[in-house]
Formats: C-alpha cells, sequence, structure tokens
C-alpha cells in the first residue's frame, strides 16, 4: 500500500488536470489528504476533502481522485468506481479503479449484519452462521483493546466476508499466487477488514481469532499512524488475539511452542535484524513461524513487564515518529541490548512441550488447493480419511493407523482399537488423527472414558482442533456435562462454523442450560446449515446423545429432500463448494 | 312248483283286509304286468348300456385314427370307417339282440325276478308255468292253480319290478365310455395339431380315394428336354422313356416329346390354369414346350379340330429343384481372437454354392464405426473356393481393448430368382490391451487383498491374544484358520496363475506367491497352537498352550499387517500408474487432434473439418471416460500421500473437460488459430499432469517405507560385492585347478588308458552275470540293489567309454556297495532254505547263487579298486605354492560363506518388513551358504577341482539372484520401494515379457558328478534314428 500510493499519487499530480497550474495550497491539501489516508485517518482525509472542495474547481481530477479513494475506503464501491472513473484512472490490473470495480462486484449481492460497532459484509448462503458469532467477538475484542490499549476506532468497521482466495486477490493488492503461497486468510486494510470465509479452507481455521487479530491490525495501524513496524505489529496482534475470549498470550499453538523450544534448544533463532523487513521473506516457513514465536514472547515481556501501558507506550512513541529501538528503550525502560537478554532468558523459561508437535495443524490449505476428495467430504458418517495420516511422519506409526483406519472403514471397531493403539504408543499424542481416530474406534465400543481420556490428551497439543473437540463435545453431551460439551463445541465452532453438529448440539445444550438466546441462535444457525424448520432443529437436536446409536458417528438428521426451501437451495448452489453439508 | 314257498291259506276270504300297504301308483297290473315292466325296463338298460360301449368304441376310433395316420394311414382309415360301423353294431348286438335272446320268452324275466327278489322267490315262474299249464289240459286243480295265479297277482302288485332291474351292466358301460374318453381327450390334447392333420389327411385322402380321377393315360413315353438358365452353366439334357415327370431349376426350359393312343386333331398341354399348345405331326406325335416357375402339375388334353375337349390325361408332377444360397464358413481364426494392436490376421475360409459365386466380402464393424465396412474378396472359382486372406487391421487403428465383428458375405449367381445371399458366423476380434489385463489382474488381486484384511481383523479380534482364553471360543476360531489356510493358497494359486498370463503385473503376482507361501506356515501355526491349546484344555494339562497360542497369533498378526500393507502399497502403485497411463492417453488424443486442426488451417477442407469436429466429439467422450476411470482409481488409493497427489491432480483435469468445450465451440466457429492455442494450452496442462503424476510415484516409493527401502538398498549392495567377491576368489582357483587338471590328465591317458578296455570288458561281463539273476532267486530286499549295480556298472562302462575315469571310479565305488549287499543277501540264503527244510535242490542252487554273486562282487570290487588308484589325492599333485594358495583360499571362502549367512540374515530382517522373498529366494541363499561351505572344505582339502566346481555354483546361483532381484525392480528409478523378488520357477513361452536368455551350459566342474551321471542318464533313453549320431556327439562334447 505503502508503495502503491506515492506512485498513484505522482500519476495524479502529473495528470491533465493538474498540468493546469494549481494553487499551492490545493497542491499542498492534496498532499495532506494522501498522508491522511495513508495513515489511515479517514475522517481526517475526508474532512480535507471538504475543506478542498469547496475552494478548488469542482471538475480538478485530483478531487474526484481523493473522493474515489475516500469512498473506497467507507466501502461506497459504486461512488468510488464513478469518481475514479471522473479522474480518469485507467481500469488496469492493479489500478483503484479495477480494485473498486472488483470489489463492487464481489460485495454485490452480500448482505449485512450490524452491531452497535461493527457492520459485517457476508456472501448470501451459509456464512450467515458467522455474523452473530463475530459480531460478538469483533465486539469482545473492540472493548479490550479499548482497555488494553486505549484506543477505539470511531465509527462502526467494516468486515467483509469473501468466499475464497481468488475473491481475496480481487479485493485486496495482492496476488492469487501470493495468497496461496502465504497461506493468507485475511488482512486488515482499507480501514476495513476483510476475511476469507472457513469455507473455501480444508479444515476450517481459526476465523474467529482471526477477526481479533485483524481488528487488532487495525487500532494498532491507527493509533499509531501507521508507524509500527511489521514484526511488532504482528507480535501485538498475535498477542492481543486471544483478548476477546479471556487474557492476552493465549493463543501461541503448542506445535509453535515446541518449535520454538527446539530452536532455542538449537540456538537457532532469527533475530530482529534478520526480521527485517518482513517476516513473510524469510526463507523458510519454520523461520516464520520461530520469527512470530519470537515477537509474540517479546510482546509477552512487555506485557508482563510493563502491562499494556507499555504497548501503549510504545505505540504512542511510534506515533510520535520515534525509531523502534528508541520507542522499545522509552516502553521497557532499559537499553535494547538488555532488552534483547531478558527476552531471550524469558523465552527460555517457557514450558516447551517435550515432544515434536508438527506444524501441520497450522497450515492452512485452501480447498481449491486441496484433492477433489477433501474438498466436499459429504456428510460425516464415520469420518473415513485415510489422507488425515499423510502427516505422520513416523512410517510405523502411519501404517497401524491406516491399517486402522481400514478395519473401522469395514465395520471392526476392535481390531481398529487395536490398530489405533499400537500408532499411538509409537507417537503418543503428537498426531491429533491419530487420536480422534483411536477414540472414534473406542467409542465405536462404547469405551467412552477412555475416549475421553485420548481426546483431552490430543487438546493439550492441538487445543484448537476442531475434530477432537467435536468429538469430546459428543461425549461430554453424553454424559450430560452440559457445561463442558458448550466450551468444547464453542472451541471447534471457533475453527469450523459449518459444521451442522456443532449447532445442533448447541441447540440441546444451550437449551439444557436454560440460555434461551443463545439457543435461538444456534437454531437459527442449524436452520440455515440444515435446511430444516426450527421444530424440526429442535427435535432432532433433542435427540442427539439419547438414541442408542454410537457416538463414533454424528447423529446428525438424515435429509429428505423436500426439507430446504428453495431459496436456500438456489442460494447454496451458487456457493462455491455447493453447500457442504 | 315250489313247496317251499309260503303259499296263503285257501280259506282266508278274498275280502280279508290286507295290511295297510302304502298307497302307490298301480304301473301294472298282475304278475304278468310285473313280469311285462321288467322285461321293458331290462331292455331299456340293455340298449343303453349298448349305446354307451357304441359310443366309446366311437370315441376311441376316431382318437386313434388321428393318431395312427401318422405311422400308417390305412390304419386311421380304418379306424374312421370301423367307427360308425363298430358303434352302431355294438348298439344293435347289446341293445336289442342281446335282450331279445335274453327275455323273449316270460320264463326268463319270472326266473331273473325269482333271483332278484327272493320275496317272490319263483312263485312267478310257478305262474307263468301254471298259467300256460292251464291253457293246455290241465292235469291238476284248476281252481287251485287259478287261486294260486290270483294271488300270485296279488302278490306281484306290491314289487316295484325296478328292483330286479340290473344296473350295474350300464354303470360299466359308463365308466368304460368315460376311460375311453378320458384317454383319447389326452391323446388328442397332448397333439391336438398332429391329430387334427392326422384326421384331416385320412378322411381328405379317404375323400380323393372316393372320388377318384378316371383319367386314363393318353399318352406313351415321354422325352424330356431341359435347357437349364444360363447362369446355371449346365447343358441341355434330354430323358427318354419317362413318365412325364419334371424336376427342374425355375427358369428351365422343358421340352417334350411324346405319342398320343390316338389321333388327334389338336392337343395341348394344362398347366394350372395355363395352356400349352403341342404340336401334332402325323396325327398322333406331339410336342411342345413350356418354362418351369413353380412345382404343381401338367396333363395332357386332347381336342377336336373345333376345340371341344375329348380326352384328359391324368396329371403329371412339376418339382422345381431348389438353388440354395451361397454357404460360407470361416474356418480360421477362432470365433474371439484377442491379437496385437498391428498384427495381421489370416482369415481361412470355404464358400461354395450349388451354381457358381459372384462375389465375396469381408464384412466387419468395430464400436467407433457409424456402419459396416466391407472388403472385397478374390474369387477364383466359382462354384467351391477355399481361401485365405491376410488382413492387416493396423490400417483400422483400433485402440486396445476395442473389439471387431466381422464376418463373410457371398452371394450367388441366380439370375431367375435374384442373387442370394449366404454370410457365415459372425467372429471376433479384440485387440490386446495390456490395460485390461493388468486391470483383471489389479481385480483379482485386490479381491484377495480384502479377505486378508477381513482375516487380519479375524485375528485381532479373536480370543487368541486375550490373557484369559476361553477354550470354546478359542475352539470356535478353528474355522478362521481354516479361512486363512484356503486364502493362502489361493494367493499362492492366483499367483502363479498371473505368472503365466502376459502382461500381469510381476510385482503384484510374486508378491501374492510370497504372501500366500509365508503366511500359510503362520497360519499353520497358529492352527496347530490351538489344537494344542484345546487339547491342553480339555486333559487340564499344562503345556504352556496358552502362551504358545498367544505368541503363535502375534506372529501371524504381524505377518498379516505387512502383507496387508505392502499389497495395497503394490495395488495402489498399479492403480497410480493406470492413471499415468490413461493421462499419457489422453494426451495422445489431444496430439492427433491438434494434427487434424492444424491440417485443417493448411488446407481449409470441408472434409478435414467434419473429421476434425467428430475428432474432436470423440476426444471429448474419450476424455469423460478416462476421467471417470481416474477419478474411481483415484478413489481406490488408499494411501495416504497418494491419494493426496492422484486426487491433486484429478481435480485439474476438471478444467481438461472446460477447455475442450471451448476448442470444440472454436472449431465450430472455424477459427483454427484459437483452437490451436487453446490445445496448446492443454498440451502443457496435461503434460505438467503427467509429471505431477509421475512425481507422486516417485515420493509414494520413497515414502512408503524409507526404513525397509535403505535396508533393501544396502542388501542389493551387500549382494553385489559378495558376487564380486566370490567371482574373484573362483577366477583364482581356476588357475590352480587348471594346473592341476592338466597333471591329472597326464597321469591318466598314461594309466588309464592301459586299463580301459579290461575294465570294460570286465564290467560288462559282471553286469551280464547280474542281469542273469532273476528278482525270485534273491531275497526281495535285494531288489534295490540289484538294479543298482547294474545300473552303476552300466555308468562305469560308458564313463570309462568316454574316458571319464572320475565318474567311472564314483560309479564302480557304489556298485561296490551294492554289490557286497547283494552277495550278503545271497550268503544268508543256503542257510534259510536249510532252515525251512526246503527240497535239497533248491538248497543246492542256493549255494551255487551265493558262489556266484560272490564272485561277482569281488569282480566288482576290482573294477572299483583299480579305477580309485588311477586317482591319487589331490595335494600330491600340487605344488606347495598352489597348496599354500588353496590353503589362503579356503580361509576367505570360509569369510566369504559368513557373508552369505549375513545375506542370508539380511533377508529375514526385510521379511519381518514386507513379504519380498518367498521361500524359493530363501532356498537359493540357502544354497548359496551350502556351496561356498562345500567350497571352502575342498579348498581346505587341497581340491581344486571340485572346490572351483563349488565356487562356480554358487557365483552362478548368486549371480541368477542378482539378476532376479534386478528384474523384480523392473523399470524403478533406482533406489525405490522394494519390489517383491520373483518367485520359484519363471514363466516361459510367448507370454513372457522378460528378455530371453540364452541357455547356460553349467561348467563341467559344476556339481560334476551329479551332472555328468545325468548327462549318462539321459545317454540312456533312445534318440530319434535322425539325431542319434548328433545327441551322441553333443552328449560326449559336453562331458568331455
Amino acid at each position: 500500500m505503502r508503495s502503491v500510493a506515492p506512485a498513484l499519487l505522482a500519476f495524479v499530480l502529473s495528470s491533465r488536470a493538474l498540468a493546469q497550474d494549481l494553487r499551492p495550497e490545493i497542491k499542498s491539501e492534496l498532499q495532506h489528504i494522501e498522508q491522511a489516508i495513508n495513515d489511515w485517518d479517514i475522517a481526517g482525509a475526508k474532512k480535507a476533502l471538504v475543506g478542498l472542495e469547496q475552494v478548488a474547481p469542482p471538475d480538478v481530477e485530483p478531487l474526484q481522485y481523493y473522493k474515489g479513494r475516500i469512498a473506497f475506503e467507507e466501502g461506497r464501491y459504486e461512488e468510488a468506481v464513478s469518481a475514479l472513473t471522473a479522474a480518469g484512472i485507467p481500469d488496469k490490473p492493479g489500478s483503484y479503479l479495477r480494485l473498486a470495480k472488483d470489489t463492487r462486484k464481489v460485495m454485490e449481492h452480500h448482505r449485512r449484519a450490524e452491531s452497535e460497532h461493527f457492520i459485517f459484509f457476508y456472501p448470501e448462503g451459509k456464512d450467515e452462521v458467522l455474523a452473530p458469532y463475530a459480531l460478538e467477538t469483533l465486539e469482545a475484542i473492540r472493548t479490550a483493546l479499548g482497555t488494553d490499549l486505549g484506543y477505539q476506532p470511531p465509527g462502526k468497521t467494516r468486515v467483509e466476508v469473501v468466499n475464497d482466495a481468488r475473491e481475496l486477490a480481487k479485493v485486496s493488492t495482492l496476488t492469487y499466487q501470493q495468497i496461496s503461497t502465504t497461506g493468507t486468510i485475511a488482512i486488515c486494510k482499507f480501514s476495513k477488514l476483510i476475511i476469507t470465509s472457513p469455507k473455501a479452507v480444508v479444515r476450517g481455521y481459526d476465523w474467529q481469532d482471526t477477526l481479533a487479530h485483524e481488528f487488532t491490525h487495525l487500532v494498532v495501524t491507527q493509533e499509531s499512524r501507521n508507524t509500527v513496524p511489521i514484526w511488532l505489529h504482528e507480535g501485538i496482534a498475535k498477542y492481543l488475539e486471544s483478548r476477546w475470549r479471556g487474557g492476552p498470550g493465549l493463543s501461541i499453538s503448542p506445535s509453535t511452542l515446541a518449535l520454538l523450544g527446539e530452536r532455542v534448544k538449537k540456538g537457532k533463532l532469527i533475530s530482529f535484524e534478520k526480521m527485517h523487513p518482513s517476516i513473510a521473506l524469510l526463507p523458510s516457513a519454520e523461520d516464520a513461524a520461530t520469527a512470530f514465536a519470537e515477537v509474540f514472547f517479546a510482546v509477552d515481556l512487555i506485557y508482563r513487564e510493563q502491562g499494556a501501558a507499555g504497548l501503549r507506550a510504545i505505540i504512542d512513541k511510534l506515533a510520535r515518529g520515534a525509531e523502534e529501538k528508541a520507542a522499545l528503550e522509552a516502553a521497557t525502560e532499559r537499553p535494547f541490548g538488555a532488552f534483547e537478554k531478558g527476552w531471550m532468558a524469558h523465552m527460555k523459561k517457557q514450558p516447551f512441550p517435550k515432544e515434536f508437535i508438527p506444524l501441520s495443524d497450522q497450515k492452512v490449505v485452501l480447498k481449491e488447493q486441496a484433492p477433489a476428495g477433501n474438498k466436499d467430504k459429504g456428510r460425516k458418517g464415520k469420518e473415513i480419511n485415510f489422507s488425515d495420516f499423510a502427516e505422520v511422519e513416523e512410517v510405523g506409526a502411519r501404517k497401524m493407523a491406516h491399517l486402522g483406519e481400514l478395519m473401522r472403514e469395514r465395520g471392526h471397531a476392535l481390531a481398529a482399537a487395536d490398530e489405533y493403539g499400537k500408532a499411538r504408543s509409537l507417537v503418543g499424542d503428537k498426531y491429533e488423527s491419530i487420536s480422534n481416530k483411536y477414540a472414534l474406534a473406542l467409542l465405536e465400543l462404547h469405551r467412552v472414558d477412555e475416549a475421553e481420556q485420548v481426546l483431552q490428551a490430543a487438546l493439550r497439543l492441538h487445543p484448537g482442533s476442531p475434530a477432537t473437540n467435536v468429538h469430546l463435545g459428543r461425549i461430554f453431551l453424553f454424559k450430560k456435562q452440559f457445561d463442558r460439551a458448550r466450551v468444547a463445541y464453542r472451541s471447534a465452532l471457533a475453527s469450523d462454523p459449518f459444521d451442522e453438529e456443532i449447532h445442533l448440539s448447541l441447540v440441546r445444550i444451550e437449551t439444557a442450560l436454560g440460555s434461551k438466546e443463545l439457543a435461538q441462535r444456534a437454531r437459527g444457525a442449524a436452520m440455515v446449515l440444515t435446511g430444516l424448520p426450527a421444530e424440526m432443529v429442535d427435535r432432532v437436536a433433542n435427540t442427539i446423545g439419547k438414541n442408542d446409536r454410537p457416538l463414533s458417528e454424528a447423529n446428525l438428521p438424515t435429509q429428505p429432500e423436500t426439507r430446504e426451501s428453495p431459496e436456500s437451495v438456489i442460494s447454496r448452489r451458487d456457493e462455491p463448494d455447493g453447500g457442504n453439508l | 312248483m315250489n313247496s317251499e314257498s309260503p303259499v296263503p291259506p285257501l280259506s282266508q276270504p278274498e275280502n280279508t283286509k290286507a295290511p295297510p300297504q302304502p298307497a302307490r301308483p298301480r304301473r301294472f297290473v298282475g304278475y304278468v304286468g310285473l313280469l311285462q315292466a321288467l322285461r321293458r325296463r331290462q331292455r331299456r338298460q340293455l340298449r343303453t348300456e349298448g349305446a354307451l360301449l357304441g359310443f366309446a368304441f366311437f370315441v376311441a376310433c376316431i382318437g386313434f385314427s388321428g393318431l395312427l395316420a401318422q405311422p400308417s394311414l390305412t390304419a386311421a382309415r380304418i379306424c374312421l370307417m370301423l367307427a360308425p360301423v363298430g358303434c352302431l353294431g355294438i348298439w344293435w348286438w347289446r341293445g336289442f339282440l342281446r335282450p331279445w335272446r335274453l327275455f323273449y320268452d316270460e320264463r326268463h324275466a319270472a326266473r331273473l325276478l325269482g333271483e332278484r327278489i327272493p320275496e317272490l322267490s319263483f312263485d312267478l315262474l310257478a305262474a307263468v308255468e301254471l298259467q300256460r299249464a292251464l291253457e293246455r289240459t290241465p292235469d291238476f286243480s284248476p281252481e287251485l292253480a287259478r287261486a294260486f295265479l290270483r294271488q300270485a297277482d296279488n302278490r306281484a302288485e306290491a314289487f316295484d319290478p325296478d328292483r330286479a332291474v340290473d344296473t350295474r351292466q350300464v354303470r360299466m358301460a359308463g365308466i368304460i365310455l368315460a376311460c375311453v374318453v378320458g384317454v383319447v381327450a389326452a391323446l388328442v390334447l397332448a397333439r391336438p395339431a398332429g391329430w387334427w392333420a392326422g384326421v384331416s389327411r385320412a378322411v381328405s385322402e379317404v375323400g380323393v380315394a372316393a372320388r377318384p380321377t378316371h383319367r386314363d393315360p393318353i399318352t406313351g413315353e415321354v422325352e424330356l428336354t431341359y435347357r437349364y438358365p444360363a447362369y446355371t452353366g449346365l447343358q441341355p439334357r434330354t430323358v427318354g422313356g419317362t413318365n412325364g415327370e419334371i424336376s427342374a431349376l425355375a427358369g428351365t426350359e422343358v421340352s417334350l416329346r411324346t405319342r398320343s393312343d390316338r389321333s388327334v386333331a389338336r392337343a395341348e398341354l394344362a398347366t394350372g390354369d395355363a395352356r400349352v399348345p403341342l404340336q401334332v405331326s402325323g396325327g398322333r406325335d406331339l410336342s411342345g414346350s413350356f418354362v418351369v416357375s413353380k412345382s404343381g402339375a401338367y396333363r395332357f388334353v386332347f381336342l377336336t379340330a373345333s376345340g371341344r375337349q375329348v380326352a384328359e390325361g391324368p396329371d403329371i408332377p412339376i418339382q422345381v429343384e431348389p438353388d440354395e444360397p451361397p454357404k460360407v464358413t470361416l474356418t480360421a481364426p477362432a470365433e474371439e481372437l484377442e491379437i496385437d494392436s498391428g498384427q495381421k490376421v489370416l482369415l481361412k475360409y470355404t464358400a461354395s454354392d450349388d451354381f457358381g459365386l459372384t462375389s465375396l466380402e469381408l464384412v466387419y464393424r468395430s464400436p467407433r464405426m457409424s456402419e459396416e465396412k466391407r472388403i472385397r474378396l478374390r474369387l477364383s472359382e466359382e462354384r467351391r473356393f477355399s481361401g485365405e486372406y491376410r488382413w492387416d487391421l493396423a490400417e483400422l487403428r483400433l485402440a486396445p481393448g476395442e473389439r471387431l465383428s466381422y464376418y463373410l458375405a457371398a452371394h450367388d449367381n441366380d439370375e431367375v430368382s435374384g442373387k442370394k445371399l449366404g454370410v457365415s458366423r459372425t467372429q471376433y476380434i479384440k485387440i490386446y490391451s495390456a490395460t485390461e489385463h493388468r486391470r483383471d489382474a489389479v481385480l483379482k488381486a485386490e479381491a484377495l487383498w480384502e479377505r486378508l484384511v477381513s482375516h487380519l481383523s479375524s485375528r485381532l479380534e479373536g480370543p487368541d491374544r486375550s490373557a484369559e482364553k476361553q477354550p470354546e471360543r478359542v475352539a470356535e476360531h478353528q474355522s478362521v484358520d481354516a479361512s486363512g489356510s484356503e486364502l493362502c493358497e489361493e494367493m499362492t494359486a492366483v499367483g502363479h496363475q498371473l505368472s503365466r498370463q502376459r502382461d500381469a503385473p510381476e510385482e503384484l503376482w510374486a508378491a501374492l506367491i510370497n504372501v500366500g507361501d509365508n503366511l500359510q506356515r503362520r497360519v499353520a501355526v497358529t492352527g496347530s497352537s490351538r489344537r494344542l491349546f484345546v487339547r491342553a484344555s480339555a486333559q487340564r494339562a499344562d503345556l504352556d498352550a496358552a502362551r504358545r497360542l498367544g505368541r503363535a497369533s502375534d506372529e501371524e498378526i504381524l505377518e498379516s499387517e505387512k502383507d496387508v500393507l505392502y499389497l495395497e502399497a503394490l495395488l495402489d502403485r498399479q492403480k497410480l500408474q493406470e492413471i499415468t497411463e490413461l493421462a499419457k492417453q489422453m494426451s495422445h488424443d489431444r496430439r492427433e487432434l491438434a494434427s487434424l486442426v492444424e491440417k485443417y488451417k493448411q488446407t481449409k477442407d470441408s472434409a478435414l473439418r467434419e473429421e476434425m469436429l467428430k475428432q474432436a466429439e470423440a476426444l471429448r467422450s474419450r476424455i469423460e471416460e478416462l476421467m471417470r476411470r481416474m477419478a474411481e482409481l483415484a478413489r481406490g488409493i488408499r494411501d495416504e500421500h497418494l491419494n493426496y497427489e492422484a486426487l491433486k491432480d484429478l481435480a485439474q483435469q476438471n478444467s481438461l473437460e472446460e477447455q475442450l468445450a471451448d476448442v470444440q465451440r472454436l472449431l465450430q466457429e472455424e477459427n483454427a488459430d484459437a483452437a490451436l492455442a487453446k490445445l496448446q494450452e492443454m498440451a502443457m496442462q496435461m503434460e505438467q499432469m503427467l509429471r505431477q503424476l509421475d512425481d507422486s510415484g516417485q515420493q509414494f516409493e520413497g515414502e512408503q517405507n524409507p526404513e525397509l527401502t535403505a535396508k533393501f538398498q544396502k542388501f542389493m549392495d551387500d549382494l553385489q560385492d559378495t558376487t564380486h567377491q566370490q567371482k574373484r576368489l573362483a577366477d583364482q582357483t581356476k588357475e590352480v585347478r587348471e594346473r592341476y587338471r592338466k597333471q591329472m590328465r597326464d597321469r591318466l591317458m598314461q594309466k588309464g588308458m592301459a586299463i580301459k578296455e579290461q575294465l570294460m570288458k570286465l564290467a560288462e561281463e559282471v553286469s551280464k552275470d547280474y542281469r542273469q539273476i532273476g528278482p525270485e532267486q534273491l531275497n526281495y530286499r535285494a531288489d534295490r540293489q540289484l538294479e543298482e549295480v547294474q545300473a552303476e556298472l552300466e555308468n562305469v562302462h560308458n564313463a570309462l567309454k568316454i574316458d571319464d575315469f572320475d565318474l567311472a571310479a564314483e560309479s564302480a565305488a557304489k556298485a561296490e556297495r551294492a554289490a557286497e549287499e547283494i552277495a550278503a543277501h545271497a550268503q544268508q540264503k543256503p542257510y534259510l532254505e536249510r532252515a525251512y527244510r526246503s527240497p535239497p535242490q533248491v538248497v543246492a542252487e542256493a549255494e551255487e547263487l551265493a558262489r556266484r554273486t560272490a564272485k561277482d562282487g569281488q569282480s566288482v570290487r576290482e573294477i572299483s579298486q583299480k579305477l580309485q588308484q588311477l586317482f591319487p589325492r589331490p595335494d600330491s599333485m600340487l605344488s606347495e605354492g598352489d597348496k599354500s594358495a588353496l590353503k589362503q583360499m579356503g580361509t576367505e571362502q570360509k569369510q566369504l560363506g559368513k557373508k552369505a549367512q549375513g545375506l542370508r540374515q539380511q533377508m529375514d530382517e526385510m521379511a519381518q518388513m514386507a513379504p519380498i522373498f518367498g521361500p524359493d529366494a530363501n532356498e537359493q541363499m540357502d544354497r548359496v551358504g551350502e556351496r561356498m561351505g562345500e567350497a571352502s572344505q575342498r579348498l581346505e582339502g587341497q581340491d581344486p577341482a571340485r572346490g572351483y566346481g563349488e565356487q562356480k555354483a554358487a557365483l552362478e546361483q548368486l549371480e541368477r539372484f542378482q539378476q532376479q532381484m534386478r528384474e523384480s525392480q523392473g523399470q524403478g528409478k533406482g533406489r525405490g520401494f522394494p519390489m517383491p523378488m520373483f518367485a520359484g520357477s519363471r514363466r516361459s513361452g510367448w507370454g513372457s515379457n522378460r528378455p530371453q536368455e540364452p541357455v547356460q551350459i553349467p561348467d563341467p566342474d559344476q556339481s560334476p558328478n551329479d551332472f555328468r551321471k545325468d548327462l549318462l542318464d539321459a545317454m540312456k533313453q533312445p534318440a530319434p534314428d535322425k539325431y542319434k549320431d548328433q545327441v551322441k556327439r553333443y552328449y560326449e562334447e559336453l562331458v568331455k
């Protein structure tokens, strides 16, 4: 963005309109508007533009250009297209006009949901289920960041959900290639949050944390007037992204911790210098993950020592134009070298997991890049899938797990449990796929307590795993431990919001716990996902965990052909994955 | 008169009131009336009976007439005629004649009444008699008689004449009629049409017979001249002295000449409605002609000059002979033939027709052809032709797996009723498709793999491994042992069966054989452990059987797990290969289309455009089909990585269909440039897909089992090293052996040749003597030795003949042992005979035999000793340097033997991970070890000849093993996933797709005695006369 803007400004200023002699004060005001936009101060830019409009001739093309820019930043895409066209901006790849047009097209049929401080735009169809949870998350992080960083964006923040990576490429300045290679799933840009729907990702992703993460970026950018370096930006966002659900610093994954532990042990950490200009430019994904973990703990150290005030101080200093090191030294009240030493010591103290956990569960795999078999798994059923074990590096364990899946596929639960047990004895809880399949085999044998133990152990290393949480949720529901079941299903929902089982189970749980409002929210989501009417959803939800069906299979309603309304069928047909029920 | 009849007292007044009788209508008066009533009823009964029987006869005759018409028309006609006559006759006989005879006299009726109505007894008969007596001059009291008669009248009126009527005969007749009707109906209904035809025939011919034409012949013998249609090529033919009957092909002109029996003015031939005038010459000679067109009849008609018919001759038949359609037969090849693409097919056929063939065509059609195509075949003979046609199918560009139907069609030359067509049986040619055969093999292997998975699950879920084993449950699992054993046998059998098939994936059948063999042993151990456990449990014996069973089951599970995974990996690999092959096919199709478009671009030929559009359409359907198949295959791949990769590649192909649709659209729009550009884009995508598939395959092989792959590679390296070392050592030994052999040869030439003739003669004499000993002369236990000594002496003779003193010595030693045993048996015989108190003559014969065998034994010993003396201790023939070298080589050979044992150990270790080696491979390596051990001993014993022989044998085993290993790994790119080693003997013949190796002539030093003995044994077999000398020379050359 920063690199694009000066070029565009130069283009604008050198355009035909400006060939006329603009008064110097107009030129200066135009540069002011440009700066305000770059500083994400859209309100300031808008104010300046209004002032300029009163003194400059209306047909001056730069005025139209900035009018278009501001309209685009504010989500008024139709106006933006008109104004940018009037400004003579060429319609070519990378231009603001093309961006505005593409965004207008992508957002053409989006629906909206609003809360006090956010407007959530989502594609028609099953993304509707995201809205209430997303708004809840965003309001919560806004409140928390207001407390921590002392800044809350003015007005209502736009949040736009796109269907897939291709759409993300269209509405951002990133190319599809960049998005697919870096695994970018959301961005904070043009004064709004843009997030890819979890339906575009094979196993879903922690979309609620991601929303909070991107909003933190927005807050930090606006508060600092876009002066915080990328590494620190990422550190603060990663550290504070869990604030919507509790304290800060909860979101680092055991696999990242394990990787950091390994690097600390080997003394192969990434220095701050190497993180410049961007962590994304580091030679390997492992280096990038290490760097993120390092900056996470740098922020953690500041937070632990100085509290949120420390972070506020850094942002404040940077906003005032201080250098990175100076800002850090001021905030930590010690020389940078001492901070670095302390930071190293702090990292070494961390309780790193003893086992090496693969980073595969952190990897975002887009459906369009996934094999056909993984794109649309259809109904969950017995959850037979051999490719789940591709992540298992230990050949012996992988083979045993494979045999287990062969047995399970053929209904030999006891034999399957035997094989999974052997696999697990070789690798422990390192792989959630093995643990989950083992638990499913045990559940088929009605060895519920054993299955719970296996899943709880897996959760320790893979806390956000939607599959593990769903399976645990089933067990808790079966045991009528509604509070625990709620936690499990909500955790699953935070990664995989389109699993109808989660919402149906939540209907039952919230009803049992007497939370009418939450039950209604879950019911609405279940209706969208299953196409069933409310009373049918209630009936199905009421049977979950009660009948004799084994817990190894999702207790989902059969899919009568008539149950969907024509509208829902039409709307879902337009979706890229045709509705993943 | 019957005095016993109760006669009422005469004094009883007539008006005495009789006991009240039931009122009944009076149907007759007095006894006479009763008798008349009875006679009437009886006659009615008999007529009814007669009618029923007559009708039964009628039905039977009518029924049988239809059935009899077939074998005998006369009989049928007789039946038909008899039917009404017999019917009436029976009725008349039974219904009229018989009643008249029975009932013409009242006395008969009175007697019958008396018999049937006991109350009346014979009173009525008495009354009839009295009445008749009264009418004459009675010699008794008439009053009394009249009183009796009155009384009889009164009594008679009280009885119903029906009581006396016998209805049994009518009933019987009714039954007979019913039976006859039933039988006839059944017979008729069984073949109603046949019956009706029979009846019709009998009736109609009866009718014809009834209306005989009374036409008399009016002409004499007729001379017929046939002029056949031109197409038949037949010469005109004249037949004299006929009755005029004509038999000719349709279209034949027939000329007739005859002479009338009277002078006539005019004459004609009447054929149906047509009339053909005849030429009359001399008043009586008639001639004329007509063309035969259909079968029928004709007759001669004489007319007056005014045209009035005066006489008409009988009908004379005209028979039109049929012109048969051509007969075409394909004699070769078989009805279903599978050939290689581009191969020529030799068709052999015969075609014939009664008058001539005009064309012969080969008609064929493939599924891709919209209509049948024809090839005109050469006809050198018109009537009967046997030919061959070498059909080059390459021109048809049939794809593998495509099936072509074909037949031969021939037309005859019938110009009269149109050319008739004759066709051969439709046959089929299928283009050999390696893919299909491989797919079939994969399907078979997959079915067995599925059963193996099931077997493994049964073992895992069975009771064998539980801590607390229940004997009943354990015993129940015997069925799993049986099914497991059966499965192993099937695996081995299918493996061998596939090994004989061309293009069946080698690794698959080799793996099946290995798995079958290896698992079979495990299953057997589990089974026997189970039986032991069950027995021990029943006897409450503590035999550690439970633990043994658990251990056996564990080991079997380990083996099965390994087998399941390995077979599955091979199946997945096959599927990936098929996907790659399909992708290549798609690529090839695309190239063809692109070339057509390119041509069209240059020529703008409209026909080419049509072809191009057709090709595009065909390509699209082909791509759809291929993609469907690929999707199926990809779904069937369960491997974690391969599945992912394969499906990913497949996902990319979805856009191919869209692109091809674009190409089709562009071709429709005649935008060849854009279409080519699109095709180029497709080409790049396909290239990328193929590359990725290739990479996937390599990645798959690398990821399958890195540990096993590494072990396997080490094994291959060690094997190579061992082979190399063995070769080096053998070469060194060979040098020493050459020196030794030279010395030996010199010695044998000097000493051996001197005694050769003598020993040969002696061996022959002794052998002859042994031959004269009958089996009954010795103890039966000596039979084997008797055979052996003769065989070995023959070997001695043959070996000496070809100067092989070494073999002669060995055979002589064997003969010596056998001769000693024979002598011992013969020595015992006289004692036994004496003990059994046999006749002295028998004892004497036994003593004579003992002497003979002792003497023969001595002779054999002498031969053996003389031959042994030819061979000094090998070390005595070696220099000190050679002795020292041999010692060193013996030590090295021992170490190499240990290395071979190490290889065997490595094989065992790998076998724990995958069924790469079968029992044969293990045996091969064991034999290598044995050979090496033997070689080591020989070298240490300073025997360079035999030492080298063993070394050479070990080396050849190793090289063969290595070669098999290399071939097993096939076209793999080096250090990939280990493939199973070819098990046992390989297939041979046309199906083998392995390189044809030249036959290796074993080195004479390799296993010298056994080998040479085999050769000598083979020499004993008679060779065909033609080859006798050659064979002899060949063997002699070999043994030298």
